[in-house]
């Protein structure tokens, strides 16, 4: 086990690297995967901090993250489904209808 | 409520309301009729009250009744006070008694016009107004009934408003005379701040406590109420309304602007005597002003031909004889004066509009010429009422013009020079008047044929006031003889109001040479005019060719209207047109266009935020959790 | 040692699959590449003793939701990015600086001094690995954390459902 800062930076870095993704990509599975990442950051932040505080409330949390990223990603890629088969493409950039 | 004085003043204003609520229903009969009764009703009240006073022993004649508190502010209080003392009460005598006969008259003159009930609403609201200004126990009733007759001057002068000509005349009264009562103002409120209080009785017994003789404040506060006065009374150099005033109907002219609301000025500084006696600089200005303007006016009438503005230019001078007499201290002469003008310049006023009225409008003299014969009664009560201005003996002028003159001679505040004035404006009285009565009633008519033979006399309703003041013309005097004891009952009768101020002391020799020449100055101005408008009518035309320049002058009113305009109207219109322009346009209006420019813009730019672009959204949230971040942990540390 | 070692090992291939989810182009290789991280996150939490949550992050996570990307990216047909170049050239600018500025907060919350503030539990480790990590969770499920454990039943049944009726291709 390492110092407590090691993880935490481990999971600042998931974090920004998600944030990035999510700027940067143009396609749209990319850009569900890079708020996974994110999730993921928190999820590690917490059982971290569960691990050095020897409390387990950290652990069932990430246990109920995972299960609402597992509904949201569900439900997110339906929409993504319904979107190509409106738009032909899963480029982000071309979704732009909602401007005055 | 059931006082006197509350219903001389109501009964006009009843008048008011009838014909307000039923008369466009009722029709023209019913208007001028009501309009005339309360009128009567009032006279009635005003000789009541009169009567009443004549009950009381001289000292005590004074009857008050404060209708309402009206202002209380701290320590400063205005009662809604009306009072009846023998100058007030011989006011209202005036304006009733006169006012009645005009409103006869004008059921008569005013037959067959579109808008006769407003006529005589117009009329009636302005006799309210009279009466509240005479009325008045303190100077702020005074000003309100001030006000209110400038106002019904306005709506009666522009009556016929769809002429340009009209209601030019009408804003012009108004305008002119703000600027007179703007220094009204500023000397109500001088007396206020010195006095604490705007009743007459309370400021006459401080006022030599609390102001010193000649002062700078007691002046300034004469000098301010003058200037009041010199507009409503058409003194110079406020005085350019009244020849346009004649735009009006005759009756109007013959009410407002020759027998009330003028006179108004003159009875504002009789009540406040008290406080002219205690500032000789600005009596003096008075007595020159009002000189100087009846010798203006009466030059002027000399050479004007329509009938009506003769009869303007001779009232304003008339109206400096009364001044003058003010100036000089004589003020039981000045109301003596202004009684008498009263009777024969609304009888002239009253006979012009029957000429005219015979005539179908026309008021240019010299198209008339020998009326007497179609119009016998309106030519005699003419001719009764140009001796009495002229000043002969027995009739009314006589008295009161000599009164004046000697008052001017003898009086510590008169001297010759105001003698000379008045005596030189005596003869250019006789002289215009007569000139009036032969281009109009004598000689040789300048009508066609046709025109003569239309010609009638006017109806009863218009003859029946002409009498009457032809005989008060000619009676009229008789109450202020003066020698002869005890028959000079008018003088004694304003005594108690004006005090040891309005006495002159005489010597019966001298008082008597002085009458003579007043006579024989008005018998040679009717010479004058004789020989030139009935014997040598040529010879009038050759003087007009032989001094071209002071023809015109007179003419034209001396320019006087247009240096008015040139130096004063001008400039205060282009200043008007600036601050129309760059302040209000430019300024007021473009800040606030502005401020609707700024949102529009301000939207534009905002708007952009929303590009419909889901990424761009995501990256804001993004930004925003970022802000956040920043702020707690920066801010919190 | 071998902790250190094992964390150092599991930290990178986490932080090499997340980076190859952003960078590489085709979206297929993207998926893999998260899969490779979760999975180094897996080895990350049983260095902390989280050995339950390990697991399910692998049969969940990897297992399951992974394998759902999969199939939408298998059966949306994705090519590679189109090189058009970004509508908005800013876009990887504020990217950048986004993704710095963030890391770099998160950097300074975590290495201050006072950080672990809350109470402490009384969960130690020595008494987890006694009484068994998944026990210890399972009971903490059925009695604490009661209501979160229905309520997240009711929202995957929900998301299950809406998945279904929003993927559905219209019939007639």
């Amino acid at each position: 086990m390492a110092p407590l800062e090691h993880y935490l930076i481990v999971s600042a870095l998931l974090f920004s690297i998600g944030v990035v993704g999510v700027v940067v990509r143009r396609n749209a599975i990319v850009v569900v995967m890079s708020i996974e990442l994110m999730l993921n950051a928190g999820n590690l932040a917490f059982v971290t901090f569960a691990r050095f505080l020897d409390s387990m409330d950290g652990q069932l949390v990430v246990f109920f993250v995972m299960g609402v990223a597992a509904a949201e990603a569900a439900v997110g890629l339906a929409i993504l489904i319904l979107v190509y088969r409106n738009r032909e493409t899963t480029d982000v950039d071309e979704l732009k209808l909602l401007r005055l | 409520m059931m006082n006197i004085l509350a219903i001389i003043l109501l009964l006009p204003l009843a008048g008011v309301l009838l014909n307000f609520l039923f008369g466009w229903r009722r029709g023209e009969k019913f208007a001028g009729w009501v309009a005339v009764a309360v009128m009567a009703l009032a006279f009635a009240a005003s000789v009541a009250g009169f009567v009443q006073l004549l009950g009381l022993p001289p000292t005590e004649r004074l009857l008050r009744v404060d209708l309402f508190k009206w202002i209380a502010i701290g320590k400063f209080e205005v009662n809604a006070g009306l009072m009846l003392d023998p100058l007030s009460s011989l006011m209202t005598l005036v304006v009733t008694g006169v006012g009645t006969l005009i409103h006869i008259y004008s059921i008569g003159y005013m037959h067959g016009d579109r808008s006769v009930v407003r006529y005589f609403i117009y009329l009636n609201l302005f006799v309210f107004f009279m009466l509240t200004l005479v009325l008045g126990s303190n100077l702020l009733v005074l000003f309100v009934g001030w006000e209110g007759v400038g106002l019904c001057s306005y709506l009666l002068i522009g009556f016929w408003f769809e002429r340009p000509a009209a209601s030019e005349a009408g804003k012009k009264a108004f305008i002119v005379n703000r600027i007179g009562d703007f220094c009204f103002l500023i000397a109500l409120f001088m007396i206020v701040g010195i006095f604490g209080t705007l009743d007459f009785a309370a400021i006459l017994q401080s006022a030599p406590g609390k102001l010193t003789v000649g002062g700078s404040a007691v002046t300034a506060i004469c000098l301010l109420l003058f200037a009041g006065a010199t507009g409503k009374s058409a003194q110079i150099p406020l005085f350019v309304w009244l020849p346009d005033a004649m735009e009006g109907p005759t009756p109007v002219s013959a009410l407002i602007h020759a027998a009330t609301m003028v006179t108004a000025g003159v009875y504002l500084m009789a009540r406040m005597y008290f406080l002219f006696d205690l500032a000789p600089v600005a009596t003096n200005i008075i007595a020159i002003i009002g000189a100087a303007t009846l010798l203006l006016a009466a030059t002027i009438a000399t050479v004007q031909t329509d009938i009506k503005r003769v009869l303007a230019y001779s009232t304003v001078s008339q109206l400096g004889y009364m001044v003058m007499a003010v100036g000089v201290g004589a003020y039981s002469a000045a109301i003596f004066h202004l009684m008498t003008h009263a009777f024969f310049k609304a009888l002239l006023f009253m006979g012009a509009g029957s000429v005219i009225h015979a005539l179908k409008g026309e008021q240019n003299m010299n198209r008339m010429g020998g009326l007497s014969a179609a119009l016998p009664a309106t030519s005699l009560t003419c001719t009764v009422g140009g001796v009495a201005i002229a000043g002969i003996f027995p009739l009314a002028g006589f008295f009161s013009k000599d009164a004046i003159l000697f008052s001017a001679m003898t009086s510590e505040r008169g001297g010759l020079g105001f003698w000379l004035a008045g005596a030189t404006g005596a003869l250019l009285t006789a002289f215009y008047i007569f000139r009036l009565l032969f281009k109009t009633f004598y000689g040789r008519c300048n009508l066609t044929m046709e025109e003569q033979r239309n010609l009638h006399e006017s109806p009863a309703s218009m003859t029946f006031p002409l009498k009457v003041l032809a005989v008060l013309s000619f009676v009229g005097g008789w109450v202020g003889i003066p020698l002869i004891p005890g028959v000079n009952i008018f003088d004694g009768f304003l005594a108690p109001v004006f005090g040891a101020a309005g006495e002159t002391h005489h010597e019966v020799l001298f008082e008597l040479a002085m009458m003579a020449v007043s006579f024989a100055i008005a018998i040679l101005g009717i010479f004058l005019a004789h020989n030139l408008f009935v014997l040598n009518v040529k010879g009038s035309a050759g003087y007009v060719e032989r001094f071209p320049g002071l023809y015109r002058l007179l003419f034209n009113k001396y320019y006087i209207d247009e240096i008015y305009d040139s130096l004063v109207v001008q400039p205060i219109r282009r200043v008007s047109v600036r601050l129309w322009r760059d302040f209000d346009d430019g300024m007021l209006d473009a800040s606030v266009n502005g401020a609707g420019g700024f949102v529009t813009l301000a939207g534009d730019v905002v708007r952009k935020l929303q590009t419909g672009y889901v990424k761009s959204y995501a990256v804001m949230m993004l930004v925003g959790v970022f802000a956040i971040l920043l702020y707690l942990t920066t801010g919190v540390k | 040692m071998m902790g250190l070692l094992l964390f150092y090992f599991a930290a990178a291939v986490t932080v090499a699959g997340a980076v190859g989810v952003v960078v590489l182009p085709n979206p297929l290789y993207s998926v893999l590449s998260l899969i490779a991280s979760f999975l180094g996150l897996a080895g990350l939490y049983l260095s902390l003793n989280a050995e339950f949550i390990a697991v399910v992050q692998v049969v969940v996570y990897a297992g399951a939701i992974m394998v759902l990307f999969l199939f939408v990216v298998m059966l949306l047909d994705m090519r590679r990015e189109e090189r058009i170049p970004l509508r908005l050239p800013v876009q990887k600018f504020a990217g950048a600086i986004l993704g710095v500025g963030i890391f770099t907060i998160l950097v300074k919350v975590f290495s201050s001094d006072v950080l672990l503030t809350g109470a402490k539990g009384t969960f130690t480790a020595e008494r987890v690995s006694e009484m068994g990590n998944t026990q210890v969770i399972g009971r903490l499920l059925l009695t604490d954390y009661l209501l979160p454990l229905q309520a997240m039943g009711v929202l995957l049944f929900v998301g299950v459902i809406g998945a279904v009726v929003l993927a559905k291709r219209r019939t007639g």
